[in-house]
């Protein structure tokens, strides 16, 4: 009964709606396609939840920091107080009200915004003191990397204008062989990995294997 | 160790307080005064424009999927808000914008505080356009929404769907005649290609963030008519629209970032391949 | 900041959560009688059985059906967008007509099914395909390059919006 509640039903399951979601993409019962109509319903409310318990994971880790007085308890703090702050103010305000939107603007907007001038800043000089062109394939990487962006910004026309001629080419043809290689290649090893998560290869994604009871 | 290869060994590596520097003061001094290049269109660009034109007729229903992320507001929000305002320029025509990540719908409202979106004056809410709240569930929920749009109940602002004199004729996506999508998602762009341009047959174009596009080239022409991608594909769509706006303005200083990176990079190798064939360390 | 940013972004979550809960979940039950909809309700609640060590179990019939149907819903799609429409526009790009045209859609399914060809590894790659799939390598190397240029104008742009914003929002520099 155990390993019946614990293991076997939920992959039983995983597989049964699975597999009703197939059948319903490649046959046309209406049987089945109301099935695969509720079950998807379904999954956007359960994908709420999950929502909140990843946001439940984060404000338990800070609140066991703050019990125990641990490295930095004080952030923390301010990391509870921002989201109690957010919490109550969308359940009193709502979300479309402008003082919620002021608030989600100047902390969330503003910071994120700037957040990513230092990945920038970091890219450039990465890429900067580190690309070292060594062999065939890096000179085609740089050259191709250069001749793209010469053809997307203003400077690269004016120095010479065959420069979007060329750039366009890159972009439609040699771009869309290797990109389109990738994307059979990643579709295939995709199909083959939704295949055994659902016929219960994979019980990594229910968590069986790790916590086997 | 020579003199000269002690030289070619510094400069191949370049501190990285010099490289922010010059960039940062090539920003500087584009932005105080501004050079005003011409700016090149490139193709996806121009399949973007022409797409949404053909199909964007009077009588049309067309969904904009807003995905514009707080981080990445300036990298395509502008790009967004001016494939957005050329839609919504379009006379007839019936727009649903809907919402896939949390923070999309205050960005919607924050392309409009921003004046990058207008939305003319002779289009109604409720009448012309809704908004649509948020759904999570990425696949599943695009999934969801293409088998009935009135899974969400009610719209962005709590109103009930069946309040909306202009959803009582849109009930699926088999009734949607355009899809828009901005994103910088790729678990959000493969959802919306798969669940509705590709199951439903439906004209679809984009606005991603630029090292998205050449990724999502291989759709392109064939599953999405168009693409534009980051800054540049913003400045080229302003000029399109013939309303250029902050993406235009920044076009040149990313330009000169953009050759002082490249030079610096081939200075670099240069010198650490000079540094080598000189002798080396001993 | 990073603290602020992340309590911001969690709270938003859990109050777009609750509000989509409201309005689709209850909503419907509610308004339609769909009652029914306390199964992915229980599902979801259960979730949260994960923080308790003696029920953990619990939490694996929702994340099964997540699952199952975010993996279904992807795998029998993925057959069509990223498989067999791929290969036809491939192919479809060989009959229009002008030979500039018709050399580039040459160049495309052989870059295309070299780098496919690239991943296979139940195959030596020596001799003649060694050198296909070498070939592969390179289309790819200059897909890759595309990419990597792409993202440096993506990086640029960062740079040059938040000197914008000093320089027009804060310092009044710029118009």
């Amino acid at each position: 009964m155990s390993i019946l509640m614990r293991k076997n039903l939920p992959q039983a399951l995983t597989a049964i709606v699975g597999f009703i979601l197939v059948v319903d993409y490649y046959f046309k019962i209406n049987e089945i396609r109301l099935l695969s109509d509720t079950f998807t319903l379904y999954g956007t409310i359960i994908a709420a939840f999950a929502l909140m318990l990843g946001a439940f994971s984060v404000a338990r880790i800070q609140i066991l920091n703050i019990i125990k007085k641990g490295k930095e308890w004080y952030l923390s703090v301010l990391l509870l107080g921002t989201m109690i702050l957010f919490i109550s103010t969308g359940l009193s305000l709502g979300t479309t009200s402008s003082i919620y939107k002021t608030m989600y603007n100047t902390i969330i907007t503003i910071i994120s915004t700037h957040s990513w001038t230092l990945v920038g800043a970091a890219t450039f000089t990465a890429a900067i003191r580190v690309f070292r062109v060594k062999s065939i394939e890096s000179t085609l990487l740089f050259l191709a990397a250069m001749l793209v962006t010469f053809a997307t910004v203003p400077i690269g026309t004016w120095i010479n204008p065959e420069f979007k001629t060329i750039g366009d080419w890159i972009m439609s043809i040699p771009t869309v062989a290797g990109n389109r290689g990738f994307i059979i290649t990643a579709a295939i090893g995709g199909i083959v990995l939704s295949f055994r998560t659902l016929i219960g290869k994979e019980k990594r994604a229910l968590g069986v294997e790790l916590t086997e009871s | 160790m020579s003199k000269n290869n002690r030289i070619w060994k510094k400069i191949s590596k370049l501190d990285d307080r010099i490289i922010l520097a010059l960039l940062f003061g090539s920003v500087i001094v584009t932005q105080i005064f501004p050079v005003g290049l011409p700016l090149p269109i490139m193709d996806t660009t121009k399949w973007l424009y022409d797409g949404i034109e053909k199909y964007a007729s009077p009588g049309s229903v067309i969904i904009i999927d807003n995905e514009v992320s707080p981080g990445l507001l300036y990298e395509n929000g502008q790009g967004s808000a001016a494939v957005m305002t050329h839609i919504f320029r379009k006379p007839g025509i019936k727009i649903i914008i809907t919402h896939f990540t949390p923070e999309s719908p205050i960005m919607f409202s924050k392309l409009v505080d921003l004046k990058w979106l207008n939305i003319p004056d002779d289009k109604k809410y409720g009448e012309d356009y809704i908004l649509m709240p948020y759904l999570p569930g990425i696949e599943t929920a695009y999934a969801a929404v293409a088998k009935d749009l009135w899974i969400y109940e009610k719209d962005l602002y709590g109103t009930p769907l069946k309040d909306i004199p202009m959803m009582n004729e849109i009930k699926t996506l088999a009734d949607v005649d355009l899809i828009f999508q901005t994103t910088i998602s790729g678990g959000h762009a493969d959802a919306a290609i798969r669940q509705w341009a590709q199951t439903y047959n439906i004209p679809f174009g984009w606005c991603l963030s630029a090292p998205m596009l050449p990724t999502y080239m291989p759709y392109v022409p064939s599953q999405a008519f168009g693409a534009i991608g980051g800054v540049p594909g913003g400045a080229q769509y302003e000029l399109l629209i013939k309303k250029p706006g902050n993406a235009v303005s920044y076009s040149d200083s990313v330009s000169l970032i953009i050759l002082l990176s490249f030079l610096m990079m081939v200075i670099v190798n240069i010198s650490e391949f000079m540094s080598k064939t000189g002798g080396g360390e001993s | 900041m990073q603290n602020l940013l992340i309590g911001a972004t969690i709270g938003h979550a859990i109050i777009m959560s609750i509000k989509t809960l409201q309005d689709n979940a209850i909503g419907k039950i509610a308004l339609n009688g769909r009652f029914d909809i306390i199964i992915p309700l229980a599902l979801g609640a259960m979730l949260f059985s994960r923080f308790i060590p003696k029920y953990n179990w619990l939490d694996r019939y929702g994340v099964g059906i997540m699952v199952a149907i975010g993996a279904s819903l992807s795998m029998s799609r993925m057959v069509d967008t990223d498989i067999i429409n791929q290969i036809t526009a491939s192919i479809a790009s060989l009959s229009y007509g002008d030979l500039i045209n018709f050399i580039n859609a040459i160049i495309i399914i052989f870059g295309t099914t070299s780098s496919i060809a690239y991943f296979i590894f139940t195959k030596e790659q020596k001799g003649s395909y060694g050198l296909f799939t070498r070939i592969g390598r390179i289309v790819m190397m200059v897909a890759f390059g595309a990419v990597f240029g792409s993202s440096l104008v993506g990086r640029a742009s960062y740079f040059v919006t938040t000197i914008s914003f000093i320089l027009r929002d804060w310092l009044g520099i710029i118009a």
